[in-house]
């Protein structure tokens, strides 16, 4: 962020649709953020928000039979991934923007081994072929700090320990040189001294690389290590975006409010946590005003009528809420 | 790895000798069945007709005694498993694999395919196999080429149930999305990251699949629409022996004892391979 640069990601107004037995409803409802190179966006909200289908929808790897991206634009370097042909887009992933998931136990194939998952990405991407290949997946399992690369290469997944195998699954998302890494919850099943390391390993890793990252995620910890700025999702829409220590200083939102009150403190010895009451809507219940009211203390008649606009206020909030219209 | 170093010990322990080696058995006679047989299969010899087997009062000349036309029934049970694991081999190399491609292009692609796919194979599955075999053999003549086909057309129905299946549990890995991220295709996917994990399960299947296609064909020999005399066929000569059942019973008898035998080694190694495969594959 030194450096006045154009976003490498640009995602405007974006909407996807989710359709089933249940009805129809919007998983992303009118998401637009920013990514800078070499920035990291934070991407936080309950379970369901749709934080990972707005991951996915960048790639446009949301599945296809229940899902369908209906509106806005995902511009990456200046071109609309929305318009591109499926052979095209095959071109993107890997290459230029790529993903790591969650369970590091499940990322990786059991019957391949750890060498064969990684040379499969170099090939793709780079077109390595026999010893250029080994020496290029050594040099990614160095870059992760896994000990013994030569031995790792030879290993089957199941050998490794979790915090192992995210590091895998981070040098065969690295293989292609990618503009921006997707991060969904990639700490979430490691234990806490492992996430540490593996936050630190990402971080000096976007330092080299000037990596972009979205990282997705619902553990403010994390959060504040992390992430330059964060967006908060609530019922498919970005509620508010601020840069972290802003956000965590002074919520605009009545959600983001709520959302960081309900995080336990360790120096407060509260009796109760803090919960915020009420359910989040189903993504088929029919929608009008602002998502957040039903559950919100601050809500106005206005909120239940009509859906707030999103606001940049002076302090570098956006926001999308009617408190903040004057 | 000490303990799944034991694991494993433990497990092959449990190792079905006997079925294995009669498995090895039939492969090597199969293999070799010209040499193993001491007689001429085919060689009618009229001063030597039923003779009894060895342990029955005959000699080792025939040590399973001989038949109407005084042909060796040993040297005929020999041949006869050429015959016999040929047609299970050929059929499950056919319909497996025509089944196992179906069933990954059904499972991973879903939709209209799939429905295509899953229905043919109920109706392929409810049609009965020894009926058409029937009217195959009357129109165009059984042979063994018939045999194969008409055991195939049932059995790519079973590989594509199952391998859709597996299909459709594999590709909601996480993996497989990864390997979406990376840029692979379809093709890439199903050929490098879903195929491998099925292996195991495709190896117990076909296992299983050679004492049903080894009794099928046996049946459709029984009933003259399988591989037409004088080839000796299991099921052909249970068919033949069976009017001299009251004087000559080891006509029947023998191969029929073959068959069971086959049968239920080829069975219980299944079992035991899915059994040590499966966990194994879960585990991981």
């Amino acid at each position: 962020m030194t450096q006045q640069a154009q976003p490498i990601l640009q995602v405007r107004n974006l909407v996807t649709r989710i359709g089933g037995k249940r009805g129809f409803g919007n998983a992303v409802d009118d998401v637009s953020f920013d990514l800078m190179p070499g920035e990291t966006l934070g991407l936080v909200g309950e379970s369901g928000s749709g934080k990972s289908m707005t991951c996915l929808s960048v790639l446009r790897l949301t599945p296809p039979a229940a899902t369908h991206i209906t509106g806005g634009q995902v511009i990456f370097d200046g071109e609309d991934l929305l318009r591109k042909t499926g052979a095209e887009m095959r071109g993107y992933r890997g290459r230029r923007i790529s993903m790591i998931l969650q369970d590091p136990m499940r990322a990786l194939n059991p019957v391949l081994t750890v060498g064969e998952q990684i040379f499969e990405s170099l090939r793709l991407h780079r077109g390595l072929r026999g010893a250029a290949l080994r020496e290029a997946a050594c040099e990614l399992l160095e870059r992760v700090r896994i000990p013994d690369p030569a031995a790792g290469l030879t290993a089957y997944p199941h050998h490794f320990s979790g915090g192992m195998r995210q590091r895998v699954v981070g040098a065969i998302a690295l293989a292609g040189n990618p503009d921006i890494l997707i991060a969904d919850e990639p700490t979430t099943a490691l234990d806490v001294t492992v996430q540490a390391a593996f936050l630190d390993l990402l971080k000096s890793i976007q330092r080299q690389d000037r990596l972009g990252i979205l990282f997705v995620t619902h553990d403010f910890a994390v959060v504040s290590r992390m992430c330059d700025r964060v967006a908060v999702m609530y019922a498919g829409r970005i509620v508010e975006t601020a840069p972290t220590d802003m956000l965590f200083d002074r919520p605009r939102h009545p959600y983001t409010e709520s959302l960081l009150r309900s995080v336990p403190d360790v120096d407060r010895r509260e009796e109760r946590l803090y919960a915020i009451p009420g359910q989040p809507p189903s993504v088929f219940a029919p929608r009008t005003g602002c998502p957040f009211a039903p559950r919100c203390p601050r809500a106005m008649d206005r909120c239940r009528q009509e859906t707030p606009p999103t606001r940049r206020l002076d302090d570098g909030h956006e926001v999308s809420c009617w408190l903040h219209e004057e | 790895m000490t303990l799944t170093s034991i694991r494993r010990f433990a497990r092959l322990r449990r190792l079905p000798l006997l079925p294995l080696a009669m498995v090895a058995a039939t492969v090597l006679v199969a293999l070799f069945a010209d040499v193993l047989a001491p007689h001429d299969p085919l060689g009618i010899n009229p001063a030597a007709r039923q003779m009894p087997p060895v342990f029955a009062g005959g000699s080792w000349e025939h040590p399973l005694g001989t038949d109407r036309l005084g042909r060796d029934v040993f040297s005929r049970i020999v041949l006869g498993t050429q015959i016999s694991l040929g047609v299970a081999v050929a059929t499950i190399l056919l319909g497996g694999l025509i089944g196992t491609v179906l069933g990954l292009v059904a499972g991973y692609r879903g939709g209209w395919i799939d429905a295509l796919v899953m229905r043919s194979a109920d109706g392929f599955l409810a049609f009965p196999s020894i009926l058409l075999a029937l009217v195959l053999a009357v129109t165009v003549g059984p042979s063994f080429t018939v045999v194969v086909v008409v055991l195939a057309l049932v059995l790519w129905a079973r590989f594509a149930r199952l391998v859709r299946g597996e299909v459709l549990a594999i590709k909601e890995r996480d993996y497989i999305l990864l390997a979406r991220v990376a840029g692979a295709g379809g093709a890439y996917i199903v050929w490098r990251h879903i195929l491998p994990n099925i292996l195991n399960t495709l190896v117990v299947l076909c296992t299983l699949q050679v004492g049903w296609a080894i009794i099928v064909e046996a049946s459709l020999t029984f009933l003259g629409a399988g591989v037409p005399p004088p080839t000796p066929t299991w099921g052909g000569m249970v068919a033949e022996g069976l009017d001299y059942i009251e004087s000559a019973w080891w006509i029947s008898v023998m191969p029929g004892l073959a068959i069971l035998l086959v049968v239920f080694s080829y069975n219980t190694v299944g079992d035991w391979l899915r059994d040590v495969l499966d966990p194994q594959l879960r585990n991981v």
